[in-house]
């Protein structure tokens, strides 16, 4: 009797449940329809395959399902307005800076974890294709790194909801609130990802060959569709505490999860995390690939790890190098949802803190450049290449100083006299957007040489028009980098709400330049005769810029998560939940550094742990090989 | 040993991160508890002032109304015409459309503060809106929050501005306080002050001016005030003091900024300590008649030492901090200093900023005095 009725109540809820999440995709098709009729009926398929998804989850779930029949009491409830007494205070612990270093931790790990298996299909696809199994064995080692990593990454998760559910009760009881049963979808999908992650580690070998490898590039593709949805569903939650939908100003849910889900910024969100997340998992590999090389004594492994190393750098610049692209949209949406908390990030009380990120994008440039120039020692041709060098590390290095530039500056009295002003005469100018984006995108443009470069050095091209191709992609090089600086000019000229604008050209003119390179190398070196790569032919130097990279990356995405979770001031979700705790200030860029240095190095001791983990699974005691 | 290598490597390059990032300008937040002012008998003149500190400090209104062309620069331009232009405007249908004179622009103002986008002028919209839509928030939601007296304020501050005369009401006793809640721009200025006096020590008021029979003398004395000026215009005088130059004074000596830097509550607790001075009696008016102090607080208070210098962790910062000054300078060069202070200046600090008539005005015994005192200051 008990089941029955549970059940007939639970079909009750699913129904209502229903209901209310088709509403959620019938706002997403009538938002599609108006836009379009091309694609209404895929769209319309779509929400309704993701509210029978939704509401299948939350009828197996009891408690959400009775929660959720509670939702239409408690949908006209405002958010929560907790006093400074209601948070609590346990054993002196600082619960921002305890919430805020695990929520970074588990951020790091999480990009790890979620970027790794994404270039690991792509280098398994690449065996595939060009049937060498060194792309297979290195995406393999790349994934046994990432196993170490992922139970960590869910113990640090899992701290963190707890710090959360401690500490900031009120706004954990209201985010359930407005996101439903997402949390539930969002805690099947990590079960799922689990699932796929163990099935495509362990499986490697058992689907290695012939249409069997296609069956685990599937489970590889499932297993990154699973992970980029987690990543969605996590972004979701972050970017509506930054620009909160769905909720009247009094926080009353007045729309639905898919309305609170899809705030302004949530895709700006994702798209920045996505390619932040290829760059940072290319970046930590890339360390791992040096110290192996460094600490192999055998050539053969030494050679591998070399190759892993350039492999490694070359995806975290490919993600890289659109990164600034997504930041500016971010930014432009940042402004249009809200130009008090744009103006905040970048003309007032963190505008410094785009000083420091200058640094730290600097060294990853010069770091990179450094171990591609290192590079085009390996081939015998690369020698030609190194006459340019010394041009490209001009513009590396100029660009980072203009970059660096700050254009308001905190003056004395007596400085202001002494230097005429509160800006500089000169160095001025160089602190403003139209000198900046000039400069990165320069950085962007010239680094992207490096790289054509060392492809260039192994490869002597044989079609007849190689001479008029060369020319082009000079051609293209020398009018791109001219638009590059007449826009940068315009820049000047045009009013400050339009400068941003002004850099859409130079973006666009980066991208041609890039795009029609590679087009044009694709082409011209089909066939082309390959020169040998001694790969391991490398200085050890050359290894260290290596470890620059998941250093300033590591460093840079907690700056960047800094500066987020700052936009808000003191409110927990803006203009709807006031923080009234102890900590509702920003705090200064000094405390930020050493609480995010602080990270960081607890960060690098995890990874440490994970890579001897990964080297211990691979070795076995003298004399048990043949046992085992 | 290449383990080793690679993590002094990378510890490093993060100590180099942790230090760049303590060396550039660190902004202390603001960690005072909201206060409220209480803006009962506040006249228009004081509404006006209250206006401007609230456009330029809790309303956040300068942020984008300044010369960057974010919004229009209401500071720079002429209001006046532009008002009439507005209010005429074929695209405005707003409450005040059609209408003109100094209600038509108050009904105008208010309706943009609490509803942007009921008008936005041409250019000023947001992308791809039109100019249909404003990308200013409503002032009385979140996250500015501005109640009724603060909006009054500042329609009153903008009419004044375009030369007309302010029609909104004045507070009534039951209104509102104002809060400062977020008196900051985003948090940008350092925390209020609820106690006159550190009012007055933070912005280094008894440096200049004589409060109380000190015998500054850079600023006016500004004992009696109360018969001299309204508390409007002291008010006025403190936000914009290059207005009005009292007789045998120069311009440009008083800060400029403090329509910016101060709070609210510190401008109304300044002006009503001011308000309340007493007029100086005849017989404390020289410091002769006393005779030399016999203490070295004594003189270290005849002097108005600490006004300038911070001796007890003050902050005063006109001119150098003197706790623990006996490590630095011996007896010789500190009466050196106090006799002829333009003579060596400290690293940071303007010449002529001290009086130079110490050494005629100062009693043997004050001076010995005062150099035993400072000589003796801890760290």
């Amino acid at each position: 009797m008990v089941g029955i009725y549970g059940g007939s109540r639970r079909l009750g809820c699913l129904f209502l449940l229903y209901r209310q999440i088709d509403h959620a995709g019938a706002g997403l098709t009538c938002r599609c329809r108006s836009d379009a009729g091309l694609g209404v009926g895929i769209t319309m398929r779509t929400a309704h395959i993701f509210t029978l998804f939704t509401a299948l989850i939350t009828f197996f779930t009891p408690e959400f399902a009775h929660a959720a029949s509670e939702a239409v009491a408690t949908v006209l409830e405002g958010a929560p307005k907790p006093s400074r007494m209601d948070y609590p205070v346990i054993a002196g612990i600082n619960a921002r800076t305890l919430a805020w270093s695990m929520a970074q931790m588990h951020l790091f790990l999480a990009a790890f974890v979620l970027a790794v298996p994404l270039f690991a299909i792509a280098t398994e696809f690449m065996s595939v294709v060009t049937d060498d199994d060194r792309f297979d064995n290195m995406a393999r080692e790349f994934m046994k790194i990432t196993m170490a990593a992922y139970s960590l990454t869910a113990l640090v998760g899992g701290g963190l909801l707890l710090s959360l559910l401690v500490f900031y009760p009120h706004l954990m009881g209201y985010m359930v609130k407005v996101f439903n049963g997402q949390v539930l979808i969002y805690a099947a999908l990590f079960g799922l990802e689990s699932v796929t992650l163990y099935i495509y580690f362990y499986s490697w070998d058992a689907l290695r060959r012939g249409n069997r490898k296609w069956y685990h590039m599937s489970i590889g593709l499932l297993l990154n569709t699973v992970g980029l949805t987690l990543m969605f569903v996590a972004n979701a939650w972050a970017s509506f505490m930054m620009s909160p939908a769905g909720i009247d100003p009094s926080g009353a849910i007045t729309g639905t999860v898919w309305e609170a889900t899809r705030n302004p910024l949530w895709n700006p969100l994702n798209l920045h995390r996505f390619l932040a997340n290829i760059a940072y998992g290319g970046a930590i590999v890339g360390g791992y690939a040096a110290y192996m090389f460094l600490a192999e004594k055998d050539p053969a492994k030494k050679e591998h790890y070399d190759w892993m190393g350039y492999t490694s750098n070359f995806i975290a610049i490919l993600g890289f190098l659109p990164l600034p692209f997504a930041g500016y949209w971010l930014m432009a949406e940042v402004y249009a949802y809200s130009q008090q908390m744009g103006i905040t990030a970048m003309g007032g009380i963190l505008a410094w803190l785009f000083i420091i990120q200058a640094v730290l994008i600097g060294t990853i440039m010069l770091a990179a450049n450094y171990y591609l120039w290192s590079g085009l020692m390996r081939t015998d041709r690369g020698a030609e290449y190194v006459k340019y060098v010394k041009y490209i590390a001009v513009v590396i290095v100029g660009g980072f100083l203009v970059w660096v530039t700050p254009h308001t500056l905190i003056l004395t009295t007596s400085e202001i006299q002494n230097l005429g002003g509160t800006h500089h005469k000169i160095l001025g100018p160089l602190g403003i957007m139209p000198a900046k984006n000039t400069a990165v995108n320069l950085m962007l443009v010239f680094t992207f040489l490096s790289f054509q470069m060392f492809y260039r050095s192994s490869r002597i091209p044989v079609v007849s028009w190689a001479k008029s191709a060369n020319m082009v992609v000079v051609a293209l090089y020398v009018v791109g980098i001219i638009n590059i600086v007449l826009a940068g000019i315009y820049g000047y000229i045009t009013p400050t709400v339009y400068k941003v604008g002004a850099s859409v050209p130079q973006v666009a003119t980066t991208l041609c330049i890039i795009i029609g390179s590679v087009v044009i190398d694709v082409f011209m070196l089909r066939g082309a005769k390959s020169e040998k790569v001694h790969w391991g032919r490398m200085t050890e130097r050359s290894q260290y810029a290596l470890f620059v990279l998941p250093v300033a990356f590591t460093w840079l995405m907690g700056l960047m998560g800094y500066i987020r979770s700052s936009l808000r001031t003191n409110w927990h979700i803006y203009t709807v939940m006031k923080d009234n705790s102890s900590e509702a200030y920003i705090p200064t860029l000094g405390d930020a550094g050493n609480t995010i240095t602080a990270i960081t190095l607890a960060f690098m001791a995890v990874m440490v742990f994970v890579f001897w983990l990964s080297r211990l699974g691979a070795t076995k005691q003298a004399g048990t090989e043949a046992s085992s | 040993m290449t383990f080793l290598r690679v993590i002094v490597f990378s510890l490093s390059l993060l100590l180099f991160y942790a230090l760049f990032s303590n060396s550039l300008p660190q902004v202390e937040p603001d960690l005072s508890e909201p206060i409220e002012v209480s803006t009962e008998g506040l006249d228009m003149d004081g509404m006006i002032a209250l206006g401007e500190t609230l456009f330029t400090g809790k309303g956040t209104c300068t942020l984008c109304h300044n010369d960057l062309g974010r919004a229009p620069d209401m500071l720079e331009m002429d209001l006046a015409a532009a008002f009439t232009e507005r209010l005429t405007d074929t695209r405005y249908e707003g409450v005040a459309a059609g209408s003109e004179g100094p209600e038509a622009v108050e009904k105008y103002l208010r309706e943009s503060l609490q509803k942007p986008s009921a008008f936005v002028v041409a250019g000023f919209g947001k992308k791809g809106s039109n100019d249909a839509v404003s990308p200013m928030p409503v002032v009385d939601a979140a996250p500015i929050e501005l109640s009724n007296v603060e909006m009054n304020a500042i329609i009153a501050f903008l009419q004044d501005r375009a030369l007309m005369t302010p029609t909104v009401p004045l507070p009534s006793a039951d209104e509102a306080p104002t809060s400062e809640a977020a008196a900051d721009t985003e948090g940008m200025g350092e925390g209020s002050e609820t106690d006159v006096i550190a009012v007055l020590n933070k912005y280094s008021c008894v440096a200049c001016h004589d409060l109380d029979e000190s015998g500054a003398d850079i600023g006016p004395a500004l004992g009696g005030i109360a018969d001299r000026m309204s508390r409007a215009e002291v008010m006025l005088s403190i936000i914009d003091p290059d207005a009005t130059i009292a007789e045998g004074y120069d311009a440009g000596f008083m800060p400029a900024d403090f329509g910016e830097t101060m709070h609210v509550s510190e401008l109304t607790l300044i002006a009503d300590y001011l308000l309340a001075l007493p007029e100086p009696k005849a017989s404390d008016a020289g410091e002769d008649d006393d005779g030399p102090a016999t203490t070295a607080l004594g003189v270290v208070e005849n002097y108005g030492c600490a006004g300038c210098h911070d001796l007890d962790g003050s902050e005063a910062d006109l001119g150098p901090a003197l706790k623990g000054i006996a490590s630095r300078m011996n007896r010789d060069q500190l009466k050196a200093a106090i006799i002829d202070p333009n003579a060596e200046i400290a690293e940071g600090y303007e010449a002529d900023m001290m009086p130079d008539t110490f050494g005629e005005d100062m009693a043997d015994s004050e001076l010995q005095l005062l150099l035993d005192y400072l000589t003796n200051l801890p760290e």
